[in-house]
């Protein structure tokens, strides 16, 4: 697969609020930062999959400015890759949350975890 | 040997970043007694923003080159962020060695102010131009994200060593004050008031767990060191060596690393701590750069980091003198790299003249860089008299 075609397929699965993400069929490394080689052994076999957008908080900050704040962390997901993404509630590093995504205009992704109620 | 070195730190230079840039140059060659003329070569860096307010500079070495007025036989961009000041020391000594120069140019920094003013961290210069920096090959998938790197993705890993090993709020802001301590007793610090824990403790929180006066200040200034085969100058400046280097490149998305708590300091800094090391300059971008550094280069084993701080006395009168000239976190931070900071310091320490903060008998000293996006290289450098 080419770069942009394992773009397309991301957005077809993120325009539905889903989280794609890249697993390599020769040693089974997955990824969520899309290459076209496995960053692992290098291989070009390459497979987009959906996760199932559930796993827990890997690490958190919360970002104070003038009026307002927000937080920012790494999500583990259960599938065993990791994403970076903001946080929509106050969560304590090893809380289950579900990752929502939506695609912005610029075409760039909102990665969103709430806590899984 | 390095035979010269300079800085001009200010917290806003109101002229040109070639204007600094040239009269630091000419400051370092002053003390090595050599002429411009008598550079065959230079390294130098630079971080998007930092020059005149440019988000990038077509040919910058050549721009450099033809403002000094110089005709270097090399010159090379070394792309470290704040570890490039270590990296073209080594580099400038093995081209010495093997005949390649006699004269080398090793120049770091830039302005700060330009991108302070559009209240933008350097990690986030994308926003400062409209999207026209990229920031990782992966930008579709990470720049729809408020954040507010590098202080978030700091605060990430400070959050994590909490968690994982218990390390306190108190145990970081510790370093902060022993570092305080030390520029209180260097005029050239920024900050130079007494500092307690409880003042760093109740500072604004900015990323939590890490508070502002956990956090650099970036400023506008260079430094720039000279390596040459011989010193031409009477000054009295010690033939010093690279006792010791390690060098090591870790440019995963921090994600997906093992874990985050870790910095390649772990392997460039291999081998290379002995009981002779008499003082350390560990980068210091924040305190838990600090803190993991100590882990990283085996001072502590590792997630005892904050223990270690409060076992030993860092300041430049204590058992392990850290930072010795109070840091970065003190002196400020130039164009957003603390490499130069650390590494004059080394060479004032090795020297006899760190005025009013020498660590006596300060014979060996390592000196530890990390830069690069998120952490992604680490150079470490002892430097000292060869027996």
């Amino acid at each position: 697969m080419r770069l942009e075609e394992i773009y397309s397929k991301y957005d077809e699965i993120a325009k539905s609020g889903g989280l794609p993400f890249l697993q390599c069929k020769k040693c089974g490394y997955k990824f969520f930062y899309a290459r076209h080689i496995c960053p692992k052994c290098g291989s070009k076999d390459l497979e987009v999959t959906k996760s199932n957008g559930i796993g827990t908080v890997f690490s958190w900050t919360k970002i104070y400015r003038k009026n307002d704040s927000f937080i920012y962390g790494i999500v583990e997901l259960e599938e065993g890759f990791r994403v970076y993404c903001n946080i929509t509630e106050d969560v304590q590093i090893g809380d289950k949350v579900k990752i929502n995504v939506s695609v912005l205009n610029d075409g760039k992704y909102k990665i969103l975890a709430g806590k899984l109620k | 040997m390095i035979t010269g070195f300079a800085s001009s730190l200010y917290k806003k230079y109101e002229g040109s970043t070639f204007e600094l840039l040239t009269d630091t140059t000419l400051s370092a060659l002053e003390m090595a007694g050599l002429e411009k003329n008598d550079i065959d070569g230079m390294f130098i860096t630079s971080l998007p923003g930092t020059f005149d307010g440019y988000a990038t500079s077509h040919f910058f070495t050549n721009q450099v080159s033809q403002y000094l007025g110089i005709k270097p036989k090399f010159t090379d961009m070394i792309d470290y962020g704040g570890a490039s000041a270590l990296t073209m020391i080594y580099k400038a000594y093995k081209a010495i060695r093997a005949g390649e120069a006699e004269s080398v140019l090793c120049i770091v920094g830039g302005k700060a102010s330009y991108l302070r003013s559009k209240g933008v961290p350097v990690d986030s210069v994308d926003k400062a131009y409209n999207n026209m920096v990229s920031i990782t090959p992966f930008d579709k998938l990470f720049r729809g994200l408020e954040e507010l790197n590098p202080v978030s993705d700091y605060a990430l890993v400070a959050n994590r060593h909490k968690h994982l090993f218990k390390s306190t709020d108190e145990q970081r802001a510790l370093i902060a004050v022993r570092q305080r301590f030390n520029a209180m007793q260097n005029d050239k610090a920024m900050f130079r008031e007494p500092l307690t824990v409880d003042q760093v403790l109740n500072s604004t929180m900015v990323s939590y767990p890490l508070r502002l006066l956990e956090i650099v200040y970036p400023i506008d200034g260079f430094h720039v060191f000279v390596v040459s085969k011989k010193k031409k100058s009477k000054s009295a400046i010690r033939e010093l060596d690279i006792l010791g280097y390690g060098e090591a490149h870790w440019p995963s998305m921090p994600s997906e690393l093992d874990d985050i708590v870790y910095t390649p300091a772990v392997e460039s800094a291999k081998g290379l701590l002995n009981e002779k090391i008499d003082a350390f300059e560990l980068y210091d971008s924040f305190t838990i750069t600090v803190l993991l550094q100590a882990e990283d280069i085996g001072l502590a084993e590792k997630g005892k980091g904050g223990e270690f701080f409060e076992k030993h006395d860092t300041t430049y009168k204590g058992d392990v003198p850290i930072n010795t000239g109070g840091g970065t976190l003190n002196l400020g931070q130039p164009a957003y790299m603390s490499g130069g900071v650390i590494l004059e310091e080394a060479l004032l320490q090795l020297n006899d003249i760190a005025d009013g903060h020498q660590v006596k008998g300060a014979n060996t000293v390592l000196v530890n860089g990390i830069g690069g996006w998120n952490r992604s290289h680490s150079v470490t450098l002892v430097l000292g008299e060869k027996k």
